[in-house]
């Protein structure tokens, strides 16, 4: 307790003092004032004492009513200043009711509304700035993923700060490394050829925004692809930015669409000169013996055979480029009829009937083209022939699709097809540049008039299988991808001993979790499931992870199976250990392990890792140990009890990957707890784990 | 009718396969009569009334197709088998001069021994 009296105290202690002091000194003044026989005759007189009394009483009603004066007037200050304290701190919308005099109140609580208020319109602000930011975000992660090129972005020493889904896919298979936030480009590419490609873009002129290096690069597991680099400088940006696609065609042996036109061009002309060089034989020597004779005509023959051979094969070729260039999409036919029923309706000026005979189909159809043509015939057989009442019908014709657009009115005169047949189908704003006919035949069909009275025209359009399932990347369940973080263009990435100065909410993590045949890994128990998810800046990649199951020739303990509900029979299509823990290992490495009692899951990876050759010796971040940090004396820590009290939803509890996510989760919300009581790095975070006590129990 | 005094037109506007065709159909013991284009084609068609006409899909004016259609209309006609010949071999092309009404439909580049026999199948029927 501070031994200095409170101001109060000292105020009142003061008061007392002034009063008594100056009573004493008028009163010294008065009695020394007075004549010595007034003197003597006031001290023998018995009143004066009374008097005395009367005048110490005053003396002590003036203190009082002084004192009352004053005091809240100093107590004011020290009030004042907690109240203000308190709103500046804890609580804008506190008041001063008796802490001051009231126009004093009034005045501070003015500014205190004013306070009050402007704090508000800030956090607003914040709040609005933020929601347009994460607005822009979603838009950019929504562009990034319609983009149907493969992109990637890097940072100069090649970690990759964005990708996108057909990059994921493009760059995925089952011995490919894995593509993700801050992993290096040189693990998915060979790294000479990458090199080779950025001294090549170093050397075109800074300014030139058109600089791009082509080439053909090597992935990591032996494939093509036809990369494209071009230098990225934006701000504090300095990197390069990467498209890919299929090399087609440009696997090893096999020529370029165009060498293999010219092959067969080649070709063909040679089997044509053989047969010129018969005929020539056969006119130049009609005298020849029959045998021979025969011998060349048979070579006429052959040549000949092989040659239309040849032009067949070139035909496809150019099929196959026209498709290419004038690309079909894949429709169903409910759909494709809808849209042409709404255009049609349109050029016909009334409603078009629809009938659907073949609902399941799925057609190939470039829908604007057929779209156009169809309101062309409608257009012409409505002003030249008066038809009307239009009606779509599709249906099967052998292998085709038939679209029939019929009418009521007169058929179409075959003279008048004809010339339909042969002009444009749109004129003015947006003119197709072809005719009817083109556009039925780069549908692989042929469009006509309908017979036998019938008013109508028939299109024959070609079939497609309905769309299989698209490979769907891996997706922790209702979170949304995080396909890029800019910031990893600050943070340089740490070796070493180095690494245990990263800030822990700068790390690169791999959760992980396994699930196993039982608890004994010295006895010769073994994992079967591992989940991982991968955590990059405090940020959880849903589209990171890693989910597997491995087989296992141990049998699964009856309680361990309770509890993570594996059976033996489930474990019968997956991959074995020797298969997975590798790509495991590719899948976390050079990140920091990040478990809920890691010590049992990292004993079977060093057990089963090591049998392998495989080295699972990165740093390990336990979250039990780190909530035994927090909180000494709580007893619960399970990975429940844990999540509930940081406020983290337990979907998919025992499976490897759902409690991997859980541990991303809860790591992710202790870091700002651990920051606050000073343990910030890596480094820090691995020397309290060791030294809370649970650190003490050992799994072997 | 006699098969051996059958009448063929063959419509197509390339010589070389009109001197081919009316050689061999000729020795083949046919009446052969050809046209160098559509309406030429139709004209002999209509005149000369013959049982089997060989008609060339791609011709400039009026194509095979065209021809074809304009036959059919004619209830006269209903008789003449119409066999098209084309270059161009995909199915819906087929079924496009069948559902116009042609009786076959041969590819070039075809077996001119073939052609014959198909000539000859046509007509026996």
């Amino acid at each position: 307790m501070s031994r200095r009296p409170s101001p109060l105290t000292r105020a009142a202690l003061a008061t007392a003092v002034c009063v008594a002091a100056s009573l004493l000194a008028a009163g010294l003044l008065a009695w020394l004032a007075l004549a010595p026989d007034t003197r003597a005759a006031l001290l023998a007189d018995p009143r004066s004492a009374l008097l005395l009394l009367l005048g110490a009483g005053a003396a002590a009603a003036a203190g009082w009513g002084a004192w009352q004066l004053l005091r809240p007037h100093i107590g004011m200050v020290p009030r004042l200043v907690h109240a203000l304290d308190i709103l500046r701190e804890s609580n804008p919308s506190f008041r001063l009711t008796r802490e001051a005099p009231p126009e004093l109140a009034r005045a501070i609580n003015a500014l205190a509304a004013d306070f009050q208020y402007r704090l508000g319109a800030v956090e607003n602000r914040i709040r609005e700035a933020t929601d347009e930011l994460a607005g822009e975000r979603d838009l950019l992660a929504a562009l990034l993923a319609q983009l149907r090129e493969a992109v990637l972005v890097c940072a100069d020493d090649g970690r990759i700060l964005l990708y996108n889904p057909p990059a994921q896919q493009l760059l995925s298979g089952e011995h490919a490394p894995f593509v993700g936030l801050g992993r290096s480009v040189f693990s998915l590419f060979r790294r000479s050829v990458i090199l080779h490609c950025l001294d090549r873009l170093a050397e075109h002129d800074s300014q030139d925004s058109d600089a791009a290096v082509r080439a053909i690069i090597n992935t990591r597991d032996g494939r093509l692809l036809r990369a494209r680099f071009s230098p990225l400088q934006q701000g504090r940006l300095s990197g390069f930015f990467l498209t890919l696609a299929e090399a087609e065609g440009v696997a090893a042996g096999m020529a370029q669409p165009e060498e293999q036109r010219a092959e067969v061009t080649d070709s063909a002309l040679r089997h044509l000169t053989h047969v010129r060089t018969a005929i020539e034989a056969l006119r130049d020597y009609p005298a020849m013996e029959d045998a021979q004779r025969e011998r060349f005509l048979a070579m006429i023959d052959d040549e000949s055979a092989v040659l239309g051979n040849c032009l067949a094969h070139s035909r496809q070729l150019e099929h196959a480029a026209q498709q290419a260039r004038w690309p079909l999409e894949e429709i169903a036919a409910e759909t494709f009829c809808a849209v042409l029923q709404r255009r049609v309706a349109a050029a016909a000026e009334g409603a078009v009937s629809l009938r659907v005979e073949t609902p399941d189909d799925w057609l190939r159809a470039d829908s604007y083209a057929m779209a156009a043509a169809l309101r062309f015939v409608a257009a012409r057989v409505r002003s030249e022939l008066d038809g009307a009442a239009f009606c779509l019908r599709l249906s099967h014709s052998d292998d085709h699709a038939a679209l029939d657009l019929l009418w009521s009115g007169p058929p179409v005169p075959p003279a008048r097809w004809s010339q339909w047949e042969r002009q444009p189908v749109q004129q003015g704003d947006g003119a197709l540049p072809y005719t009817l006919s083109e556009i039925a035949r780069r549908h692989g069909g042929e469009c006509w008039p309908l017979q036998e009275g019938v008013a109508g025209a028939r299109w024959l359009l070609p079939l497609a299988n309905a769309p299989g399932q698209r490979a769907a990347v891996e997706h922790a369940a209702g979170a949304r991808p995080e396909y890029y973080d800019f910031n990893l263009f600050q943070t340089a990435p740490r070796d070493g001993d180095d690494r245990r100065d990263t800030r822990l909410r700068e790390l690169i993590c791999t959760a992980f979790d396994t699930e196993t045949t039982g608890l004994d890994p010295a006895a010769g128990d073994e994992i079967i499931a591992i989940g991982g998810i991968r955590v990059v800046n405090g940020r959880i990649l849903s589209q990171e992870v890693f989910e597997s199951l491995v087989a296992t020739g141990r049998p699964i303990a009856a309680s361990a199976q309770a509890v993570h509900g594996i059976s033996a029979a489930m474990l019968a299509d997956a991959p074995s250990a020797e298969q997975l823990l590798p790509r495991f290992a590719r899948f976390c490495e050079d990140t920091v392990l990040l478990a809920h009692n890691g010590a049992f899951d990292l004993s079977f990876l060093t057990r089963q890792g090591g049998g392998l050759g495989i080295d699972f010796s990165q740093p390990i971040l336990d979250t039990l140990l780190l909530s035994a940090v927090l909180y000494p004396e709580g007893d619960a820590h399970q990975l429940e009890a844990i999540a509930e009290r940081l406020g983290v939803s337990v979907i998919g509890r025992h499976t490897a990957l759902g409690d991997a996510i859980v541990t991303a989760e809860i790591f992710v919300r202790l870091i700002p707890l651990l920051e606050a009581r000073g343990i910030e790095t890596l480094g820090d975070a691995l020397r309290a784990s060791q030294e809370t006590w649970y650190a003490r129990l050992d799994y072997g | 009718m006699n098969d051996a005094s059958a009448r063929i037109l063959v419509v197509d506007d390339e010589p070389s396969i009109v001197t081919s065709l009316e050689f061999l159909l000729t020795q083949a013991g046919y009446r052969v009569s050809t046209a160098g284009d559509g309406d030429a084609g139709l004209e002999k068609a209509r005149a000369e009334r013959p049982d089997l006409i060989l008609l060339d899909v791609m011709m400039p004016g009026r194509d095979g197709f065209e021809v074809c259609q304009t036959l059919r209309a004619d209830p006269d006609m209903a008789d003449t088998r119409i066999v098209m010949l084309t270059a161009r071999s995909r199915d819906a092309e087929q079924t496009k001069g069948l559902a116009l009404g042609a009786d076959d439909y041969i590819t070039k580049p075809f077996s001119t021994r073939a052609l014959i026999a198909r000539v000859q199948e046509l007509l026996a029927a």
